[in-house]
């Protein structure tokens, strides 16, 4: 795997992987979720554990509901129109989806990172100062501070700091989606949803920031989806495998990754992480 | 050899075209700007415009365009943000509406200064008036106005927003704070395309804000707009020429200062933004 040998990035003193996730808690319970789209079942009654600090990974097939289900635990699936929802997630000991939670606390508290880098076309400092003001924090004192924190913690700091207010556009992919990593963690979420983080980036912009994302184990609780199995065997501890039924997204598999990938119990996991299947 | 024709009457269409602006602006230029004054500017006409210079019908100008931006850039904004961030995937109202200001985005001027004495004139008994002269324009410029607003906004990738969401942001803070930046050259493009034609504008006038050349002493005086001025010198007042050439030279600068000043905002933001 490739990786950048120019910088000592913050987060290689992290604790290595080994111990950061091993009282095994759950931070979130998934219940009977079906998601549909108008009449189209995205996902039929999902029921998934989250364990907190511990790098989950969802594979499986283009369209059998992964993203939805990202979509939903932050419920921004709400943004499109036809979408209902069924079931129950709890988090940290409350109902997502209940309509009493208060929407921006938990999109704060469960950060989400999309494919494609989304910067917004501000400054790179912009990016991060908007999201701080928006939430609260208005000292520019205090916002500096915290733009180098998080800057830092996601090894964009050395890379950026003599051109914070140049366009967030102009960065590299693989800078700008650090920079939307940073983005997200800047509101210091308990949780990171990744839909396939690294799949639009070349090749060394992916390892650094796969590379980020596995050294980030232990500090947040990361859901990560993957089309990349080899990917997925690197950095996971547990694992998801969907499937699509009967037009339907269903969860196959779920366990622990070296489990599945040793010891897979249904015959279509077994498939799909041999190669033959998806 | 096709490739040679082509290149041929390509670059013969641009050649026309180039020849027609600078002959219509050449001509403005070169009779309106001799002999052009200061005091043109200032100066109240007099011997029907034949004399004299174009200060009142400058302000009435002004105060024209003030009405008609102020009105174009609320209630426009406002319609083109609901039809594109408010109403889900086209549905049938937005289609109505989208529909409607098509259509009277081609309505002649004329029509548009028949309906405004009929309405603000008449039945709001604004009479001939700067009022009535700045709403039907505003009526008029609308149309144009909110359709490049709603294409700018749209062309905004998606990507924005959701992010926007993904944050926590509310959809207040979303438009206001993400969208709306990114969408301000294409608006700001749209108002240069409105003002130009308010500016422009001649017909929709004569029936609303009247010809009177006096100052104007409120919004509900009569006042005459430049284009109206031209039009009257040119068409109605023998021996109108010189200065109906001059009022037109005064009236291109004004709209090449407006196109100046926009695109150099417009590459501003940009280059912050991009």
């Amino acid at each position: 795997m490739l990786t950048s040998k120019e910088t000592t990035y913050p987060w290689e003193k992290l604790p290595p992987k080994e111990d950061c996730c091993v009282d095994k808690k759950l931070i979130i319970s998934v219940r009977n979720l079906t998601v549909q789209y108008d009449k189209k079942v995205a996902l039929d009654g999902i029921n998934l554990d989250i364990n907190q600090g511990c790098i989950t990974a969802l594979v499986g097939p283009s369209g059998c509901g992964k993203s939805t289900l990202l979509l939903t635990l932050n419920r921004l699936v709400e943004e499109i129109p036809s979408a209902t929802m069924q079931g129950d997630i709890q988090f940290d000991g409350k109902s997502v989806l209940s309509p009493s939670t208060n929407i921006r606390s938990l999109r704060s508290d469960i950060g989400l990172i999309f494919q494609k880098p989304n910067p917004f076309p501000f400054s790179i400092k912009k990016n991060l100062t908007l999201t701080l003001s928006e939430h609260g924090v208005k000292d520019r004192a205090e916002q500096d501070i915290i733009v180098e924190q998080s800057l830092r913690s996601v090894g964009l700091w050395d890379e950026v700091k003599d051109r914070l207010e140049s366009s967030a556009l102009k960065l590299s992919g693989g800078q700008q989606q650090r920079l939307c990593i940073a983005r997200a963690i800047i509101l210091k979420p308990k949780i990171l949803l990744m839909d396939e983080p690294c799949s639009a980036l070349d090749p060394v912009s992916s390892g650094i920031v796969e590379d980020l994302v596995s050294n980030m184990r232990g500090q947040y609780t990361i859901i990560i989806i993957t089309h990349n199995l080899a990917q997925a065997r690197r950095i996971s501890d547990d694992m998801g495998v969907f499937w699509v039924k009967n037009d339907r997204g269903v969860l196959i598999e779920k366990g622990s990754t070296q489990d599945i990938f040793n010891n897979p119990k249904s015959e279509i996991t077994k498939a799909y992480i041999g190669g033959i299947r998806g | 050899m096709g490739d040679k024709l082509f290149s041929i009457l390509v670059h013969l269409s641009v050649l026309v075209i180039a020849l027609v602006f600078f002959a219509i602006v050449g001509d403005v230029a070169i009779k309106g700007f001799t002999a052009i004054q200061w005091d043109f500017i200032f100066t109240e006409p007099s011997r029907s415009g034949r004399e004299g210079g174009v200060g009142p019908i400058l302000v009435s100008t002004f105060l024209l365009l003030g009405i008609c931006l102020s009105i174009v850039i609320s209630l426009g904004l406002g319609t083109a943000i609901y039809l594109n961030e408010f109403t889900f995937h086209k549905s049938k109202f937005s289609k109505i509406i989208e529909l409607s200001l098509d259509i009277l985005a081609g309505v002649p001027s004329i029509v548009f200064g028949l309906f405004g004495n009929v309405l603000f004139c008449k039945i709001l008994g604004l009479g001939f008036s700067i009022l009535s002269g700045g709403l039907t324009l505003a009526c008029m410029a609308l149309p144009l106005f909110i359709r490049t607003a709603q294409s700018s906004l749209r062309g905004i990738p998606s990507e924005y927003r959701s992010g926007s969401k993904a944050l926590g942001f509310s959809k207040a803070t979303t438009l206001i704070k993400v969208t709306l930046p990114v969408a301000i050259p294409g608006i700001i493009a749209g108002l240069i395309l409105s003002i130009g034609r308010a500016m422009a504008e001649t017909a929709a006038l004569i029936f609303t804000s009247g010809y009177v050349d006096r100052m104007p002493s409120s919004l509900l005086d009569s006042g005459r707009a430049l284009s109206v001025h031209i039009y009257d010198l040119s068409m109605n007042i023998s021996g109108g020429d010189l200065n109906a050439y001059r009022s037109a030279f005064l009236l291109i600068i004004g709209l090449l200062f407006i196109n100046f000043s926009a695109s150099t905002i417009i590459k501003k933001t940009l280059r912050v933004e991009n």
